[in-house]
C-alpha cells in the first residue's frame, strides 16, 4: 500500500500523463483526418488507412482523457498496444518519405510551390485571336515534383509538408506519455528500444537505405 | 499488474527526444539537403573532369550562291491588298544588302545522347546534335565598295520533325527559331506567335548586317521554350570578321586549319545544367515556374569536361545556355584573363578580370593564357550568384589540362585595345527621345512586366506594345527588379544596348567590367534598377522583350515593342508563315551576277472594296516554267507551297525552293 500522500502524488501524475497522452492522441487523430483529405487522390486504400488511424487515435484520446477524468488506471495491455501502434505509424511515415516502397500511395505536394501558373492559378492562355492556335495545347502537364522528360513520368515522392512533422510531433508526445504510463522496468526497456530505433534510422539514412 | 507512478526522468526525455528527432528530421532532409537534384544513383553520376571536352561541329551549308541582293522573301500570295496600302502579293520584302547566301537545313529531331557514361538519354537536337551544330558566317570585302565589308545572307530551313506530342509532358512541341543577337526581320525573329508545328517547316533568313559577334540560335516556342531548350534545342552561331581577327592577332577558329585537321585555339563553351532520373533520363522540375537548377553542369553537352590545351592563349565564346542558373566564373588559381567581347561584339577596350558574372543567354568572349601553366591543371569554377540553388558539384565547370608543347603561335595575342567602339557604345544619352520604365515582378503567381503578361499581349491581338520608337530613335529604359528573391536576365530583341548604370538598393554604380560592351541581355539583379541606352536601328516591326529565365518567359514575363510601322512586310506572324512538310530542296546554286529578283509588275490598285470578300485563289492554276539549259538564268514561275495563287517569278531559293518538292 502506498502512503496517502504518495498515492495522491501518483494519482496526480497519472492524471497529468493521461492528459498529455490524450492531447497527443487527439492531435494526431485530428491531423490524420487532414492527412486523409490530403491523400484523396492517392486512392481509397490510403484514405481508408488514414481515417482508420485517425479513428483509432481519437478513440485512444477519448479513452485516455476519460481515464484521467475518472481516475481509472488504463490497462497496461492497451497502453502497450497503443505504444507499439504509434511507433509503427512513425516507422511507416519514415519508410514512405525516404524510400520508394509506398510510392503507389504518393500524392503530389502542391503546398511547397509558390508558382503553379497553369492549373494551380487557373491561368489558361486560351485561343490566339489572330492565328486561332489553342495555346493550352502547348503547355506542359503540371507537376510539382521532378518529371522525367522521356519515358514514363517519374512518380514524385510526396513531400512531408507541414502535416507530416506536426503529426509526428504529436505522436512523439503520445509515445512519451504512454512510456511514462508503463511500469518502471518496462519503461526503461521501452525508452532504450526507442533510442535504438532512432539510432537505427540515422544509420540507415547515413548508409543511404533511407533518404 | 498494477501501474506504478507514471513518470519520465530527464534521461528518458532526452532519449525520447533523440529518437523523435530521427522520425521528424530524416524525411525533411531531402528538401533541405543540397547534395544533388538527380535521382540517379550517386555512383552512376558523371565524375567531374573525367569526360573529354568536345566542341559542336561547324555546319557546312547545303548550298551557297554569290548573288547580291537585298530581298528577304515576298509578300505572301494570299495577301489581300488593302486600299491605301502599297503592298501587294509577291512584292519583294527588302532589307539590308548582302552578297551571297548560305543555305542550311536544320532538322529538329529526337536523339539519344550519352551524357552519362554507359547510359543513353533521350533529348531533342538540331540535326541530331546536342548542342546543335555551330554556324559560322563571314563578313567579306565588298568588291563594289572598296574598304567596306558586306555580309552574306544566311537561310536556315528549319524542319520540325519532333513528336506530335511531348511523350511525358503532353504539349504540342511547336517551335520558333530565334537567332539571338541578330537584327532579323520580325518574321524571322522567332516571334512567340510564329509557330512551326511538328510536320511543318520554315525558311529563316538572316541578314548578318551587324558587328561581328557570338550569337546563338535556340527555340522560342511560346509556353514551352524552357522544356525545348532544356532538351537540347540550342547552339552557337558566329558572325566573323576574319580580317579584323587576323589584324588583332587574337586566337581564332581557322577555316584552313579545320580543313587540314590542325589544332584550333578558339572554342565555344555552352554552359547548361541538368538533372537525371534514376534511369538516366532528363528530369524537369522548375519549382512552380521559378526556375530549373540541375546538379550536373554541362559544357557543350559534356559533364564537367577536361580539355587538353597547349601552353598559349585560347579564346572561348562563353554562352550561358542554362534555364535559370547564373554563374560567376573564375579560374581555380585566380589567374587573370581578358574579356574581349560581349553579346553584341568586341569591346573597345578588353577588360582584364579574375572573374565575371554571366546570366542566362549572355555571351562573353574571353582569352585565357595558359603559357605559365605547362604541365599543370587548372579548373574553371563557378562561385555562383545570389538565389541560385547549388549542389555538391555546381561549383565546378570544366578543367584545362595544360600540355608542354605549342603547335602554333598564330593568333597568340590579347590586345587591350580592340578597335573603334561598337555603334551601340557611341549612342549618346543626350539624343534620347524617351525615357521609359519597365518593372519586372511577380503577382498572382504570374511573372509580369509592368503588370502585363504575354497572354495579355496575345489577347490584345498582339497590339499591346511597351514602346513605339521610330527607326533611328534613341531611348533610355530603366529596368527595375524590386524582388530580393530573383534576378531577371532581360533580353531585348533586335537592338544592342549599352548599360549606363546599375542602381542597387538605391546606390547607383558603374556597370560591371564585363558589361562595358554592347549587350542584348542584361542581368537585372535582386533589388536593382539597370539603366539602358539604345538606338533602334535595322528594322521596323514588333519585337519581344522578355526574361531569359526561360520558366519566367514561358509563364509569362514577356512583352513587345514596335519600331516604326507594322504591316505585311514585317508582320511577325503573317509575312512568312511555316508550311507543311515535306520541305523543298534548295534550288541549284545561281551563277554570280544573275539578278535574283526579276522585275515584278507593279500592281494596279485593288478594285475590290475593303469590305468585299477576299478572292478565292484556291482554284488558281499554277505553272512551272523551266528555263532552257543555256538560258543563263534560272528564273522560274513558282507555285506557292499551298497550291494557291501564282507567285511572281523569282529565283531566291529561300522563298522559291521547288526542286524536289512534290
Amino acid at each position: 500500500m502506498l502512503a496517502p500522500a504518495t498515492e495522491d502524488r501518483a494519482g496526480r501524475a497519472l492524471s497529468r500523463w493521461l492528459l498529455v497522452g490524450g492531447i497527443g492522441a487527439a492531435a494526431a487523430g485530428g491531423l490524420h483526418v487532414a492527412v486523409a483529405v490530403d491523400h484523396l487522390e492517392a486512392g481509397e486504400l490510403a484514405v481508408g488507412f488514414f481515417l482508420l488511424t485517425a479513428a483509432a487515435q481519437l478513440g485512444l484520446a477519448g479513452w485516455l482523457l476519460v481515464s484521467g477524468w475518472t481516475g481509472l488506471r488504463p490497462d497496461l495491455r492497451l497502453v502497450s498496444l497503443a505504444l507499439l501502434g504509434t511507433v509503427g505509424l512513425i516507422g511507416l511515415y519514415l519508410v514512405a518519405h525516404t524510400t520508394g516502397l509506398l510510392d503507389a500511395f504518393a500524392v503530389h505536394d502542391s503546398s511547397g510551390h509558390a508558382g503553379g501558373a497553369h492549373g494551380a492559378t487557373g491561368h489558361d492562355p486560351g485561343i490566339d485571336p489572330v492565328t486561332g492556335v489553342d495555346y493550352s495545347t502547348g503547355i506542359a502537364i503540371r507537376s510539382d515534383g521532378p518529371v522525367a522528360m522521356s519515358g514514363e513520368v517519374a512518380p514524385a515522392r510526396h513531400a512531408p509538408g507541414i502535416l507530416g512533422p506536426v503529426t509526428v510531433a504529436a505522436e512523439v508526445l503520445l509515445i512519451a506519455a504512454l512510456s511514462a504510463l508503463l511500469p518502471t522496468a518496462w519503461r526503461r526497456r521501452t525508452v532504450n528500444a526507442l533510442v535504438g530505433l532512432g539510432g537505427l534510422a540515422w544509420v540507415l539514412w547515413f548508409t543511404g537505405v533511407l533518404g | 499488474m498494477k501501474i506504478e507512478t507514471p513518470s519520465l526522468n530527464r534521461r528518458d526525455v532526452l532519449k525520447l527526444t533523440a529518437a523523435g528527432s530521427a522520425a521528424m528530421a530524416i524525411p525533411l532532409q531531402r528538401g533541405l539537403s543540397a547534395a544533388s537534384a538527380s535521382e540517379l544513383d550517386a555512383s552512376k553520376l558523371p565524375r567531374p573532369y573525367a569526360a573529354a571536352f568536345k566542341a559542336p561541329p561547324v555546319l557546312e551549308p547545303v548550298t551557297t550562291d554569290n548573288v547580291r541582293s537585298n530581298v528577304y522573301g515576298y509578300v505572301p500570295a494570299d495577301y489581300v491588298p488593302v486600299p491605301g496600302n502599297a503592298h501587294y502579293p509577291g512584292e519583294p520584302v527588302r532589307g539590308s544588302e548582302y552578297l551571297g547566301t548560305d543555305y542550311y537545313r536544320i532538322t529538329e529531331h529526337t536523339v539519344m545522347v550519352q551524357l552519362i557514361p554507359g547510359m543513353w538519354t533521350k533529348m531533342w537536337g538540331y540535326n541530331k546534335l546536342v548542342p546543335g551544330p555551330t554556324i559560322r558566317t563571314y563578313l567579306q570585302p565588298d568588291p563594289d565598295n572598296p574598304g567596306r565589308k558586306i555580309p552574306r545572307r544566311t537561310v536556315m530551313q528549319v524542319l520540325n520533325e519532333l513528336p506530335r506530342r511531348h511523350p511525358t509532358l503532353g504539349y504540342i512541341p511547336w517551335t520558333s527559331l530565334h537567332l539571338h543577337g541578330s537584327p532579323s526581320k520580325p518574321q524571322y525573329d522567332g516571334y512567340a506567335g510564329d509557330l512551326t508545328n511538328p510536320g511543318e517547316w520554315k525558311n529563316y533568313q538572316y541578314p548578318n548586317h551587324c558587328a561581328p559577334r557570338t550569337l546563338w540560335y535556340h527555340d522560342h516556342g511560346v509556353h514551352h521554350t524552357a522544356e525545348n531548350v532544356y532538351q537540347g534545342l540550342a547552339a552557337q552561331y558566329h558572325l566573323v570578321d576574319e580580317e579584323l581577327e587576323k589584324a588583332l592577332g587574337i586566337p581564332r577558329w581557322d577555316r584552313q586549319k579545320a580543313a587540314e585537321g590542325k589544332p584550333q585555339y578558339e572554342f565555344p563553351l555552352i554552359l547548361s545544367d541538368v538533372m537525371f532520373t534514376a534511369d538516366g533520363q532528363l528530369m524537369f522540375d522548375d519549382d512552380g515556374d521559378s526556375g530549373l537548377y540541375g546538379d550536373v553542369i554541362l559544357v557543350n553537352g559534356v559533364p564537367w569536361p577536361n580539355m587538353k590545351v597547349e601552353p598559349r592563349k585560347y579564346r572561348f565564346r562563353v554562352l550561358n545556355g542554362s534555364l535559370a542558373r547564373g554563374y560567376t566564373l573564375r579560374l581555380s588559381n585566380n589567374m587573370p584573363f581578358k574579356i574581349i567581347a560581349t553579346d553584341g561584339g568586341f569591346m573597345e577596350f578588353a577588360q582584364q578580370v579574375t572573374s565575371f558574372r554571366i546570366g542566362m543567354a549572355e555571351r562573353y568572349e574571353i582569352i585565357i593564357d595558359f603559357k605559365d601553366l605547362k604541365g599543370a591543371k587548372v579548373q574553371l569554377v563557378n562561385d555562383g550568384v545570389d538565389n541560385a540553388r547549388d549542389f555538391d558539384h555546381t561549383g565546378k565547370v570544366m578543367q584545362f589540362e595544360v600540355g608542354t608543347k605549342v603547335t602554333s603561335t598564330d593568333g597568340n595575342a590579347w590586345p587591350s585595345v580592340l578597335g573603334a567602339p561598337h555603334p551601340a557604345m557611341t549612342v549618346k544619352a543626350a539624343d534620347r527621345s524617351a525615357v521609359r520604365r519597365m518593372r519586372l515582378h511577380r503577382s498572382n503567381s504570374m511573372w509580369k512586366i509592368n503588370d502585363l503578361t504575354w497572354d495579355d499581349v496575345v489577347q490584345s491581338n498582339y497590339e499591346y506594345i511597351f514602346a513605339n520608337p521610330q527607326q533611328g530613335a534613341t531611348e533610355i529604359w530603366d529596368v527595375e527588379n524590386s524582388s530580393g528573391g530573383w534576378f531577371h536576365p532581360l533580353h531585348i530583341h533586335l537592338v544592342d544596348f549599352r548599360v549606363l548604370s546599375r542602381t542597387i538598393s538605391g546606390v547607383t554604380q558603374q556597370p560591371r567590367p564585363e558589361e562595358k560592351g554592347p549587350k542584348d541581355v542584361v542581368y537585372v539583379g535582386e533589388n536593382e534598377t539597370v539603366r539602358l541606352l539604345m538606338r533602334f536601328d535595322h528594322e521596323d516591326g514588333r519585337y519581344m522583350i522578355h526574361c531569359h529565365n526561360l520558366s519566367h518567359e514561358d509563364h509569362d514575363m514577356m512583352f513587345q515593342f514596335q519600331v516604326g510601322h507594322h504591316d505585311i512586310d514585317c508582320d511577325s506572324i503573317r509575312s512568312d508563315p511555316p508550311k507543311p512538310l515535306p520541305a523543298p530542296d534548295f534550288l541549284p546554286v545561281l551563277p554570280a551576277g544573275v539578278n535574283p529578283v526579276p522585275p515584278v509588275p507593279e500592281p494596279t490598285a485593288p478594285e475590290t472594296p475593303e469590305s468585299a470578300p477576299a478572292p478565292d485563289t484556291s482554284s488558281t492554276s499554277t505553272t512551272e516554267t523551266v528555263p532552257p539549259a543555256d538560258a543563263g538564268t534560272t528564273t522560274q514561275s513558282v507555285p506557292p507551297p499551298d497550291g494557291g495563287a501564282t507567285t511572281p517569278p523569282v529565283t531566291d531559293p529561300a522563298t522559291a525552293a521547288v526542286g524536289g518538292a512534290p
